[in-house]
């Protein structure tokens, strides 16, 4: 395949050769370097393929071997483009092909991120793209560098990154740490963010809710209510700040943690829901207005319309946009409209269907608290049918994980104590003096 | 001519190059400069190590070597490409012959 391309890039001559001794004339060919191929008998002659370059060189052969040589058919690039060489506009056509080709080879086309499983594709990208790294971008501009340290700073759970450009696509292997829980338990990767910037500082846990503690398992911190206690939002549940004492049980300073602790409190949840009592059912007329469109930035390109003297309708529609390999997207849609016009009925729900829609709706709640890690003891919620709406309404009794990191307020060592102890200290030291 | 082949085996065996090629352990084709032919099922021939060919026809095509011709027939045979250090017969094969073998010098 390589040798045919190669062979048609430096053209070359299908030849007919008869005469008196055409083997000779082989034999000869073969001596001198010729490189023949494609040979072929047909009534006492041979057919052969030849380069330009070996056809140039035949002139002594010919005269040595008396045969007679036409050439048949020429085929190959240089052929060609001496059969176009007035059409201008084809190589002008030609270059820019080329040049395009060279010119877009410097700008990254497509980023492909591989071995994440918690975070997605689309997360990844809209991360990548507020740091300024995105499809289109030019290659020079990427700092592989840069985009790893990047992720591995906004991301705690991602514990390996590597990035790198082939071609013009950018690949993004990351390694994500499978021991860890949940992305989502320690809250958002902004507050680890925080964090480290915060290093050094202390960093307490307060309650987020006002609560009654249960359990408490305290990694890092002092705790600083009892099992049992009744805390109020904004408490203080586990303190940064660990006093040292000297052996006089004096406070000399604090030593600073970024506390850490699972706390598990119970507290009350209020919940309230309402649904209106009617609904509209839409009696769909047998019409249908449809619009086809297509869109390139913001110029928009019209086919049908949606266009109606109906009071109510509904309208739906369908996009497209287009892109190139996953995610490089262009300002380029396409997609369609449709319109169909209803009469709206004003109908009555019943009884049943009012609790269903209500008790679905509260099922849906609990469950989605339970996937939060909260556990339901107990729970009041009621549904009360009024004239116009039904609600459900009632507390929840839960236990559930309490806290949130707050930057500490810095304590004072209490200074003014020793001083004044210091001072005494003096004069009892001058009283002893003068009793002297 | 059955006898005659013997004496030609039995000197090409013994020749001083063939020795050699065995103690040194190169390949024979290289040392002795010998054709060395490589088929792959009846269709396709290739040819190292000749001097030339004598004859050709779509139905039959005489190759000079070192020892001899070699004579291949067949059908529709064609030379795919015909270079200094070896030449391609494609086509259907029917049979390969060697003759006016002479002893090696």
């Amino acid at each position: 395949m390589l040798s045919r391309l190669i062979c048609y890039i430096r053209g070359y001559l299908r030849i007919r050769i008869a005469g008196y001794s055409t083997e000779r004339f082989l034999n000869a060919c073969r001596h001198r370097g010729i490189y023949l191929w494609g040979l072929q008998a047909v009534s006492g002659a041979y057919e052969m393929n030849i380069s330009i370059s070996g056809f140039r060189k035949l002139k002594p052969i010919i005269r040595k071997t008396r045969t007679k040589v036409t050439i048949i058919k020429r085929s190959g690039l240089p052929f060609y483009l001496f059969r176009y060489r007035k059409r201008k506009l084809f190589f002008a056509g030609a270059f820019c092909f080329v040049f395009l080709i060279f010119w877009m080879s410097h700008y990254i086309w497509n980023i492909d991120i591989t071995g994440n499983s918690t975070r997605t594709d689309e997360t990844l990208l809209e991360f990548l793209k507020a740091k300024s790294v995105q499809n289109g971008m030019a290659k020079s501009d990427v700092d592989c560098q840069r985009i790893v340290k990047d992720i591995r700073k906004e991301y705690d759970d991602i514990i390996w990154v590597s990035a790198s450009i082939r071609g013009t696509k950018l690949y993004i292997r990351v390694k994500e740490n499978e021991d860890s829980p949940s992305v989502s338990a320690k809250g958002n990767p902004k507050q680890n963010g925080e964090q480290e910037e915060n290093a050094g500082q202390p960093v307490d846990i307060v309650a987020d809710k006002s609560c009654i503690i249960e359990s408490a398992v305290v990694r890092n911190g002092l705790f600083q209510t009892k099992i049992g206690a009744k805390v109020k939002k904004g408490d203080v549940l586990v303190s940064g700040q660990i006093p040292v004492n000297n052996d006089a049980g004096e406070i000399i300073g604090y030593q600073y943690h970024v506390s850490d602790a699972d706390i598990i409190g119970k507290t009350a949840l209020k919940y309230e829901d309402s649904c209106l009592n009617t609904y509209i059912e839409k009696e769909d007329y047998d019409i249908c207005k449809q619009e086809y469109y297509f869109k390139v930035g913001n110029i928009r390109f019209t086919l049908g319309g949606i266009q109606n003297d109906y009071e109510n309708f509904t309208l739906s529609g369908q996009q497209w946009q287009l892109k190139i390999f996953d995610n490089f997207f262009f300002p380029v849609y396409w997609g369609k409209r449709w319109a169909v016009p209803y009469k709206p009925h004003e109908k009555q729900r019943r009884k049943e269907d009012l609790q269903q829609i209500l008790t679905e709706r509260f099922v849906r709640y609990c469950e989605d608290l339970e996937k939060k890690g909260v556990e339901i003891i107990e729970n009041d919620v009621k549904i009360y049918t009024g004239q116009n709406e039904s609600s459900a309404k009632g507390n929840l009794t839960v236990r559930m994980p309490i806290g949130k990191e707050k930057a500490a307020k810095l304590l004072k060592i209490p200074e003014k104590k020793e001083e004044a102890e210091k001072e005494t200290g003096e004069k009892t030291d001058g009283n002893d003096g003068n009793s002297h | 001519m059955k006898a005659k082949r013997q004496v030609v085996s039995s000197r090409e065996e013994h020749s001083f190059k063939n020795r050699l090629s065995e103690l040194s352990e190169l390949p024979k084709d290289v040392v002795l400069g010998i054709p060395m032919l490589t088929m792959v099922g009846q269709m396709e021939l290739n040819i190292e190590n000749y001097r030339g060919i004598i004859e050709y026809t779509d139905s039959l095509i005489r190759v000079h070597t070192k020892d001899g011709q070699i004579r291949v027939n067949g059908k529709n045979l064609k030379v795919e490409y015909y270079t200094n250090d070896e030449m391609k017969v494609t086509g259907h094969i029917v049979s390969i012959e060697y003759v006016n073998l002479t002893a090696p010098s």
